[in-house]
């Protein structure tokens, strides 16, 4: 596809529907537009479209496979994460990727990798809770 | 959306410094983009990707590690970089937040320093050396890349080099900002030998204090040959606030920002003692 050199990301994702992908900041402060750029969770709004030329850009639409979960969506769900919900689409995303790398993260190391991801419902603990569930969940390789 | 009319990814070093030098201030390189996207606000004719360029790899071996201007700061994390250049991780986990530092490159940090860049800190402590390209290409020490007026024209950053760890060296960095992942108000940076449980070596660097980072030669002469005592870390603290003038401005006043320079400038040389395994004496 094109894009007009000026076009964020963020906006080119919107404008193709992909409207899971949060436009908040524009400043990279948020994390509402995170989306994985060849599996790392990268801020759309501070690159440019053109700069994701050649990457496998992945966002939470790609996450389910058909109507299953991912089991992290299924960890946010079970715990009841999501407050409001904006930053839930990131805060997943983030938590896929660190799960990829780290498949048993301590809880610190969990909230460092979710320091780019604001929420501002709650105070992150559920949050956590839910990624130590997904790294469970997927370390099992079943429903708990 | 921005106003950039054109957008050409650079297949050689060569290509990118013909098109910044044939088109002039209008053309600009990118790098990560993530200061330059979301922060510059006026029309650019064309952005020329440097991303490409195979800068982006980092090598470690012969004492030193030599890092490509455009790896991604995520990746100077690394745990095999955090054992021969300590300081690399110790700068890079408090720069912003994973979803900056997975774009961001130092080479841009560097471009950018006169924006709060926390690399070109731990750089200046760490006596780095700055590959540039260009018509004006050179192997620089980054200070006098500091005092000769940073980088210019089609300046082309493709190298950082830093010596490696080595015996009775340890390396520290401190940074206070509004959040754990704010732009910081003033951060530290210190890079120390020690031997005979004496300063064989200090070098001290600050940075977001004023519009460049700086390098404290005078607090760190301060150091040589004395023994590690609170007294000194006092000294040194004390002589670097002196040789400072911070901004003020809304982010904080300059008299805070020198309270800040000190506490900075403590912490950053107690972790280097700390890392070079010396005790600081009463």
């Amino acid at each position: 596809m094109d894009a007009p050199a000026g076009e964020t990301l963020v906006e080119v994702l919107r404008r193709l529907g992909f409207k899971s992908v949060k436009d908040g900041c524009y400043t990279g402060t948020c994390g509402g537009c995170t989306v994985l750029m060849d599996d790392r969770p990268v801020a759309s709004c501070i690159m440019l479209a053109a700069q994701a030329d050649g990457s496998r850009i992945t966002t939470l639409e790609g996450l389910a496979d058909g109507d299953k979960l991912h089991p992290v969506q299924e960890a946010f769900l079970e715990i009841n994460t999501p407050q409001c919900g904006f930053c839930s689409p990131g805060m997943i995303l983030t938590a896929v990727s660190l799960l990829r790398r780290n498949p048993n993260p301590t809880r610190e190391e969990i909230r460092e990798a979710i320091a780019g991801n604001t929420c501002r419902c709650s105070g992150y603990v559920k949050i956590v809770d839910a990624v130590v569930l997904a790294a469970e969940k997927m370390r099992g390789g079943a429903r708990r | 959306m921005k106003e950039f009319r054109q957008f050409v990814v650079a297949g050689s070093p060569e290509e990118a410094i013909g098109l910044k030098r044939a088109i002039g201030p209008g053309a600009l390189y990118l790098a990560g983009g993530t200061s330059f996207v979301p922060f510059i606000k006026t029309p650019v004719d064309v952005l020329i990707d440097i991303s490409k360029l195979g800068f982006s790899s980092v090598v470690v071996g012969g004492g030193k590690v030599a890092i490509g201007a455009t790896t991604r700061i995520a990746d100077l994390m690394a745990p095999e970089l955090r054992e021969a250049a300590p300081m690399l991780y110790k700068a890079a986990r408090r720069l912003a937040t994973p979803l900056v530092r997975n774009m961001a490159t130092p080479g841009g940090n560097l471009a950018y320093a006169f924006l709060p860049s926390d690399l070109a800190v731990a750089f200046l402590a760490t006596g780095a050396e700055i590959e540039v390209l260009g018509e004006r290409a050179r192997r620089v020490a980054i200070e006098d890349l500091l005092k000769d007026g940073w980088l210019a024209g089609d300046d082309l950053v493709s190298k950082i080099t830093l010596a490696g760890r080595g015996a009775g060296q340890g390396t520290g960095f401190a940074k206070f900002g509004k959040g754990e992942v704010d732009i910081a108000l003033v951060s530290a940076a210190a890079w120390l030998e020690v031997s005979d449980g004496g300063v064989a070596g200090l070098r001290l660097a600050v940075g977001q204090t004023s519009s460049m980072p700086a390098f404290l030669e005078e607090a760190a002469d301060k150091a040589r040959g004395e023994k590690v005592t609170r007294g000194l870390v006092e000294t040194i603290a004390s002589v670097a606030s002196e040789s400072v003038e911070p901004t003020n401005d809304h982010r904080a006043s300059a008299g805070y920002r020198k309270h800040l320079i000190k506490i900075m400038v403590s912490r950053a040389f107690a972790e280097a003692a700390g890392e070079a395994g010396t005790a600081i004496a009463d």
